[in-house]
């Protein structure tokens, strides 16, 4: 094995013969050579994994380590190593380079959550040289705290990257990264609209789970080149053979071109930048049509105005030029490489950002097309089908005062972040707040959270409901999202509540758990059938109100983590369902009434007052908690008053630390919400969310 | 001591009469002014306000302290509970004493350096209060502490109607040190007896028997001293509602002039902190701690003790008038290890540990006795005043609070007093300390307006004129009312009846619920910036 190395800084030399350590094939017993050159044109972004690439061409075959012996085995084609060098120098430094349109790859990376499809992105970002090694940390494209303390990704970011293929041709290619969970496959429908391929990244020792199933259809709708990665090829467990035979068998995808690769590890990256150059098609070259660009995303810069993502469709989008969506002059354009990159020009087929001091949020919306002001193209494109918001819960800041700070976080956040949707609601428990949807119930803590994070607000969720259509006596019907809004029992006729499909996918050994919780949240056994030996895929219907809450934490705790889902809205279908309403002190708590089914009624009542009991602190007074439908009581407890919190020490006359400690209870006050004369903290409004899984 | 205590009380330095202590206040308080330089008129123009009252504030807590604490933190060993700073030093015997004898010579050198430097940096005085915490300050040997009074004599001057008290552990004294103690100067003891019962005295680590209780009972009784006070913690590991009335009974049988009744911290890093969780078994639960405080409020009271603060009970003429300085925001000197001065508006802890404080002492000296520390602002002046005058029986006077901090700060804190006004747990007291609108009620809630015999004091004093011929005239009455009208204007609170003057918590309900009530206080004023 010859291993090259180039004029490094000392600094990388030990992480390069670090890593090339993890590829000493153990069968070999060749030494490793490190050959020194003094090359001052090596660039200083080309880090310690191109040293790894290079040194993994300079050889016919080499093994990774920690894989058993025959496991797998990447093969990269021998190449002279001065031909490698070249690319080295011209990958990633001259990223900015135009490319004729025949040599523009735009791709997604589509991937179950936790298959490693953000680590796979590093890896691309660091071989292409788009990142230099200095700035390069752990899910780079995750650039939300968020995103990198949950371990997931929630907003599609797109990376502009040049790679100099085998063939010699410098190409451009565009990684659109997307989320993972269920919740946000709007955000990957979108980034799929803006590619010509997808990589599918399938772990290669978990398999084929629901929402890889799910985010290969979208591709598939958009008509995308699939390519399937086995990612994870260096764990132990690894068995990319199988789940081959699994991808062909349950998604009908070939497998012969499967690449193989270990993200970690930075084994098979090259193969994997190959494909995109020679299965992604390149875009239609329509250079000479009018403009009309598809804007993916947006968001709002305080200093530059609302900045626009898109996806140039057909003609040339120049800085200067005028444009509209409304009428605007474009300040500035560029490629997300994955930092802007100011640019003059963007063709057909690229990808990029714009600013043009566009003041209203309203003005470029996810999904608007851009076109020139002088030369309009006569037709827009198609957009984007809205996001229908599935669950809907209400937000209200503790401090009256930020009602109108609340509202400006709000519409700043959606043009982030089509899918959420909001209207004023009033409540006499919490002011004024707002009515908000999300597409499920992690974009609604996202969304909470970085309202808090982001904008510094203090908030109180209220549990989510979904939309009831409700017939009333007349026969029309009315959409409820808030059940403090439901009409009473005389006026209406029957309700109807959504319903939705359920796939979820469980190694065998837990059907049965599976099979008990669907059951519990009244749901309608489908079908179940087995994918493979030892995997089996239960559909279920059951209404969505039996999903929003913890179903997804119990599916994942009743499997050991091993199951995963995806569903579908199908309908709406008549329930016998009622209203249970909260009273705490003797009032009605707004936020707090539910819409039950009539046999889950008690139970939940019970379990609700019980939770509230131990949420809700003891105060001045004794505190009834009821639950009721109607005027009816149907479980109630109490909450006993306070006997005694009375601090004696202040020696020495140092009052100091016991200012601090009241202090820090009165901050402890600020963040409750006064309900009449209780105060009731802000997770007692998710107390319904909290309750028991056997009672719900 | 080594004990929990909060508050360091002693009663009256003479067995006078409230009405004879009135006349003797005002003319000590004449000769005091006589003798000090008047506040300068520069002082007085860099108050913003214009009013008098400001000008008063100004006063009392720019003027220099009359008062000192000074920390002893010897012990012989810590108690489970404790986590002051202390430091343990065993018994003394023969074999250890040139040891105990050199800690404790080297200790009282720092402090008198610190006093002295002190003296240079902050001049003040003459003190008319001192007190003597621990640790065990009876451990010191008397001619050390001495010492320590020379000292401060010198700096600051003492004046005649001094009270100074020193904290005793049962078993660490006998008649003769206690006559030495009385010889120089110390008219107040406060003995740290905790409980009267053996096996609780051992759950909490004390170092001393029920036997030493008893003996050091009979050794004040037979000296000249007549001011003492008597400690007592309540809700100890293991206490029963009959081991409690038990030690209360005793403690009234003892007949000391004071009681302190202190409930059971349960601090992080004690051993109790690391053995208990508050409220569970052996701790008493919620219900039943709170049931001990209503015992001893109501057992106190019957014997013949007004409940003047949240945890302490004094005869009519001995409250402590050291800690009085503490709760009514008043300036004081602190000296030794880990205790906290509060002088010209600055709250000043000094280091806990001995090397520290060390240092600290020599720092200080070479900066001629300053440090370098923020003035408090007025946002924390108003919250220490709701939280120290809370705490007293005769409680918050509302009408000098509006004269200091003004309407909206005034009215936020009456939103906030709002709902424990309609519970009961805060009372309204006129300007005779009688409960609102029920001027038949002689109960005075304990409340002794002219305890301390200081200039401040009296202006205080005179600042809601407590002349008893002024207080039942009717045309103050009337005043007292437009006032409040003037004031509020729109805003003037339902439960503000017109002659209210003092705003206090009741006891025992109010008192037993004080953390949660300032607290809430503190958040209604949050508001206000």
């Amino acid at each position: 094995m010859v291993v090259v190395g180039m004029a490094l800084p000392s600094t990388s030399l030990r992480p390069a013969l670090h890593e090339l350590a993890h590829f000493r094939n153990p069968a070999f017993s060749l030494p490793c050579v490190l050959l020194l050159q003094t090359d001052r044109n090596f660039p200083r972004h080309c880090h310690t994994s191109s040293v790894v690439c290079l040194a993994g061409t300079g050889s016919s075959t080499f093994r990774c380590r920690g894989l058993p012996p025959g496991a797998v085995e990447a093969k990269e084609d021998l190449e002279s190593v001065d031909n490698r060098k070249e690319h080295a120098i011209k990958n990633g430094a001259d990223r900015l380079q135009k490319v004729p349109v025949s040599r523009i790859r735009n791709f997604s990376i589509i991937a179950h959550i936790d298959h490693g499809k953000s680590t796979l992105a590093d890896k691309l970002l660091q071989v292409t040289g788009t990142v230099d090694i200095r700035d390069m940390k752990e899910q780079f494209l995750d650039n939300m705290d968020l995103e990198r303390e949950r371990g997931i990704t929630i907003k599609l970011q797109a990376a502009r990257m040049r790679y100099v293929s085998k063939d010699g041709q410098a190409y451009c290619l565009n990684l659109i990264d997307t989320p993972g969970h269920v919740d946000f496959s709007y955000e990957v429908s979108r980034s799929l609209a803006a590619c010509e391929g997808a990589l599918l990244v399938v772990d290669a020792s978990q398999g084929v789970e629901a929402q890889t199933l799910a985010n290969v259809y979208l591709a598939l709708e958009n008509n995308l080149e699939i390519i399937p990665v086995l990612n994870k090829i260096d764990l132990p467990g690894a068995e990319p053979e199988r789940v081959c035979k699994e991808i062909e068998e349950v998604v009908g995808l070939d497998c012969s071109n499967a690449i193989f690769c270990s993200a970690k590890e930075g084994v098979g990256i090259h193969n994997i930048l190959e494909a995109i150059v020679q299965m992604v098609p390149a875009p239609k070259n329509t250079t000479q049509d009018p403009l009309r660009a598809l804007i993916f995303d947006s968001y709002y810069d305080p200093y530059r105005g609302v900045i626009a993502y898109f996806r140039v469709v057909d003609g040339i989008l120049k800085q200067g030029d005028s444009v509209q969506f409304m009428v605007y002059e474009v300040d500035e354009i560029g490629v997300l490489s994955p930092a802007q990159m100011p640019v003059n020009e963007l063709f057909a087929g690229e990808v990029g950002y714009l600013a043009a001091s566009i003041r209203s949020v309203a003005d470029a919306r996810v999904g608007d097309t851009i076109t020139h002001s002088a030369k309009a193209a006569r037709k827009a494109l198609p957009g984007y089908q809205e996001a229908t918001p599935m669950v809907f819960c209400g937000l209200f800041p503790v401090d009256a005062d930020q009602f109108a700070e609340l509202r400006d976080a709000l519409e700043k956040l959606q043009l982030n972040d089509a899918a959420l949707k909001f209207e004023p609601e009033t409540s006499s428990a919490m002011g004024f707040g707002f009515r908000c949807g999300f597409l499920g119930l992690l974009h609604m803590e996202i969304v909470q959270e970085r309202l808090e994070r982001e904008y510094n607000l203090n908030l109180i969720t209220t549990a989510p409901s979904v939309v009831y259509r409700v017939i009333l006596v007349d026969n029309s019907m009315v959409e409820c999202s808030n059940p403090s809004e439901l009409p009473d029992p005389g006026g209406r006729k029957e309700i109807n509540e959504p319903y939705v499909k359920i796939d979820m996918m469980t190694p065998k050994d837990y059907i049965g758990p599976l099979m008990e919780l669907a059951q519990e949240r009244r749901g309608e056994f489908k079908e179940m059938k087995y994918i493979t030996e030892n995997r089996a895929s239960l559909v279920y219907e059951l209404p969505l109100a039996e999903m929003v809450g913890d179903f997804f934490d119990q599916l994942k705790s009743r499997t050991k983590g091993y199951a995963s889902m995806e569903y579908s809205l199908i309908g709406y279908r008549k329930s016998d369902l009622v209203k249970l309403d909260v009273m705490i002190n003797g009032e009605c708590v707004e936020p707090l009434s539910a819409i039950v089914h009539r046999e889950k009624a008690y139970s939940v009542g019970r379990a609700l007052t019980q939770k509230l009991k131990e949420l809700i602190p003891r105060q001045l007074f004794k505190i009834p908690i009821q639950a009721c439908i109607g005027a009816k009581v149907i479980a109630s407890e109490a909450i006993s008053a306070m006997r005694k919190d009375v601090l004696a020490k202040c020696y020495g006359g140092d009052i100091t630390r016991k200012k601090k400690l009241l202090k820090k209870q009165a901050e402890g006050k600020k963040r409750m919400k006064s309900v009449g004369r209780v105060e009731v903290p802000q997770d007692a409004f998710m107390a319904v969310l909290k309750l028991e899984k056997q009672v719900v | 001591m080594g004990n929990v205590f909060a508050l360091r009380l002693a009663s009256l330095s003479t067995r006078c009469s409230p009405c004879q202590n009135r006349s003797t206040s005002t003319s000590t308080s004449s000769i005091i002014n006589s003798t000090q330089a008047p506040l300068s008129t520069q002082e007085i123009a860099s108050s913003s306000s214009s009013s008098s009252s400001a000008a008063l504030n100004l006063l009392s807590s720019f003027s220099p302290p009359s008062s000192a604490y000074v920390h002893l933190p010897f012990c012989r060993r810590r108690c489970f509970y404790c986590d002051f700073p202390v430091v343990a030093v065993g018994e003394r015997s023969e074999a250890s004493k040139p040891y105990y004898d050199s800690t404790m010579l080297n200790y009282v050198d720092l402090v008198c350096r610190e006093i002295s430097a002190t003296a240079r940096g902050s001049p003040g005085g003459p003190l008319n209060t001192i007190f003597f915490g621990g640790g065990t300050p009876s451990l010191l040997p008397p001619y050390l502490l001495h010492r320590i009074l020379d000292c401060l004599q010198s700096n600051f001057g003492l004046s005649s109607q001094m009270e100074i008290s020193i904290e005793m552990d049962p078993g660490t004294f006998n008649g003769a040190s206690l006559s030495e103690l009385i010889d120089y100067g110390v008219n107040r003891v406060s003995v740290g007896v905790q409980s009267f019962n053996e096996k609780l005295l051992k759950a909490c680590g004390r170092a001393h028997s029920l036997k030493d209780v008893y003996d050091a009972i009979e050794i004040i009784h037979s000296s000249s001293l007549d001011h003492w006070s008597l400690d007592l913690i309540a809700s100890l590991p293991f206490l029963t509602p009959d081991l409690w009335m038990h030690s209360l009974t005793e403690a009234v049988e003892a007949s000391p002039t004071h009681i302190s009744v202190y409930d059971l911290q349960i601090e992080e890093g004690t051993k109790f902190g690391k053995w208990y969780a508050s409220g569970q078994h052996p701790l008493p639960c919620e219900d039943d701690s709170a049931e001990f405080y209503r015992t001893a409020s109501r057992k106190l009271r019957e014997g013949g003790y007004d409940h003047y603060e949240v945890s302490n009970y004094a005869k009519t003429g001995y409250q402590c008038k050291h800690n009085l300085v503490y709760w009514r925001n008043l300036p004081y000197y602190a000296f030794g290890l880990g205790s906290t001065s509060y002088v010209e508006r600055r709250r000043f802890s000094r280091p806990r540990k001995m090397k520290a404080y060390a240092a600290f002492v020599d720092d200080f000296e070479k900066a001629e006795g300053k440090v370098d520390f923020p003035e408090d602002s007025i946002e924390e002046r108003i919250l220490d005043t709701i939280m120290l005058s809370l705490r007293l029986a005769q409680g918050l006077n509302l009408r000098e609070f509006a004269q200091l901090y003004g309407r909206s700060v005034t009215v936020a804190f009456c939103r906030g007093l709002q709902q424990f006004v309609e519970s009961g747990h805060v009372k309204l007291l006129d300007i005779d300390g009688k409960d609102v609108g029920n001027h038949e009620c002689h109960e005075r809630h304990g409340i002794q307006w002219d305890v301390v015999e200081r200039r401040e004091e009296t202006i205080y004093m005179r600042s809601f004129q407590t002349d008893p011929e002024a207080i039942s005239c009717k045309p103050l009455r009337t005043k007292i009312a437009s006032d409040w009208q003037a004031l509020f204007g729109q805003d003037l609170p339902s439960f503000l009846k017109p002659d209210t003057v003092f705003v206090r918590l009741s006891d025992p309900e109010g008192f037993l619920l004080s953390n949660e009530i300032i607290s809430s206080l503190f958040s209604a004023m949050s508001i206000v910036k």
